[in-house]
């Protein structure tokens, strides 16, 4: 191949890609379509508190919610929930909140009790009796948490812990600043 | 999709098991490799092996120069277990950085040397597939085509595939040519331009990824930038052959 068929070829690389790049650039939709992972619409939560109450998902919408499915069992659900109590406590203001899905299924009622007890956990707590939330959310380790922005949308999800207060922050920042 | 592997008791991290497992094919692999170039293969493992830790290192720290404030008051979070906690960005751009003055310190001879770490390469560009398609992560645009995989309820792109296919193939290539007789480097630039191609073309269909100002795929731009160097310094090799 000599000089010119190489600059040629070049040439024809380079109007092709950059052809390629263009067309096939990924159209700038908002995410219509609900699964349990980022870049789609949190699939709907709605579960009774220890009062009975049903708190719903969808009603914490306008807000960045921790949505954290735990066990009280769990270690690395235990060790992580004072990192959650702390940043409920630091954040709800700029409109930051943490929906507390206890995988009760496999859990006793009375030691989740007796854990928001001893750990002074102020924030709603949740309970799947029947693991149809847990089923929904595709949950196979305890504990997995979500990162549900403003419009609903989950943004992150972790899965296993303990969490970091580092690594929940460098997420939600961003989130609350939006 | 499979994130997370339930055996018996444990829950285990699928992506990272794979990634574990791919690690450990590549410097298999890349020993083998340089061995059959006369080069020293025990010692290019270990280079491999610094510069993989090398490149988990720099992810972590890459996540925490991106998120610092969070960091700083909480220094041992570099620590924690967050398995999402790592800028893979940061970790590959650390690797490289460190894995040539590594070799660039011991003098090995480039062209060679980048023969011997072609399979290595083109496992880890599979490896980094099939974890993706265990994570659920770089899935496709929605596709009609007959080929399309059904995720949560929508018919897309199995662009984890379309990578997979591509390293798949690129290690075939380099395992039919791998023992003829051709320039250094040739086995290198052809795998790494069909690597280049499979990426330009395959990552047209993806749903995610690195996007650049005005909804540019950052992977295509860089996977063109390869293409494009590899066919200016392509004729060199040759005149470089043909001159010995």
């Amino acid at each position: 191949m000599n000089k010119t068929q190489r600059d040629w070829l070049t040439l024809i690389l380079m109007i092709a890609g950059v052809g390629w790049i263009v067309i096939s650039r990924p159209p700038d939709l908002p995410s219509v379509t609900v699964s349990p992972r980022p870049g789609f619409i949190a699939p709907a939560i709605a579960l009774p508190l220890a009062n009975g109450e049903t708190l719903a998902l969808s009603a914490l919408r306008g807000q960045v919610v921790i949505v954290n499915f735990w066990a009280s069992w769990c270690g690395p659900c235990r060790a992580e929930m004072p990192t959650l109590e702390k940043i409920y406590q630091a954040e709800g203001e700029r409109g930051l909140t943490i929906l507390a899905v206890n995988s009760t299924v496999q859990d006793d009622e009375g030691a989740v009790a007796a854990m928001q007890r001893e750990f002074g956990l102020s924030f709603p707590i949740v309970f799947d009796r029947n693991g149809e939330t847990g089923q929904r959310y595709g949950i196979r380790m305890l504990p997995t948490t979500f990162i549900v922005d403003r419009t609903g949308v989950i943004r992150e999800v972790f899965f296993g812990g303990p969490l970091s207060e580092a690594s929940l922050r460098s997420v939600i920042e961003p989130l609350l600043g939006e | 999709m499979l994130p997370v592997l339930n055996i018996g008791p444990f829950a285990l991290y699928t992506p990272g098991l794979i990634l574990l497992l791919g690690g450990w094919l590549i410097l298999q692999v890349s020993g083998r490799a340089a061995r059959l170039k006369q080069l020293n293969g025990d010692r290019l493992e270990m280079i491999i092996f610094i510069t993989m830790l090398a490149g988990v290192i720099g992810a972590r720290l890459g996540y925490a120069l991106m998120a610092w404030p969070s960091y700083v008051a909480d220094p041992w979070a570099l620590l924690s277990r967050d398995l999402q906690a790592f800028s893979p960005l940061a970790g590959v751009a650390t690797a490289i950085i460190i894995g040539s003055v590594m070799l660039w310190r011991q003098r090995w001879p480039l062209w060679p040397t980048f023969d011997a770490l072609t399979p290595g390469i083109a496992l880890a560009v599979l490896t980094h597939a099939i974890a993706q398609l265990a994570s659920g992560d770089g899935y496709g645009l929605p596709a009609e085509v007959p080929w399309a995989i059904n995720l949560w309820g929508e018919l897309r792109h199995p662009t984890q595939l379309y990578a997979a296919l591509t390293a798949l193939i690129a290690l075939v290539v380099w395992r039919v040519r791998y023992r003829q007789s051709q320039p250094h480097g040739m086995l290198f630039l052809t795998v790494s331009a069909l690597l280049a191609a499979g990426t330009l073309i395959g990552e047209g269909f993806a749903a995610t990824g690195w996007l650049l100002p005005g909804q540019v795929r950052g992977s295509q731009v860089v996977a063109l930038a390869i293409l494009v160097i590899i066919v200016r310094i392509w004729p060199e090799i040759f005149l470089q052959h043909n001159y010995r």
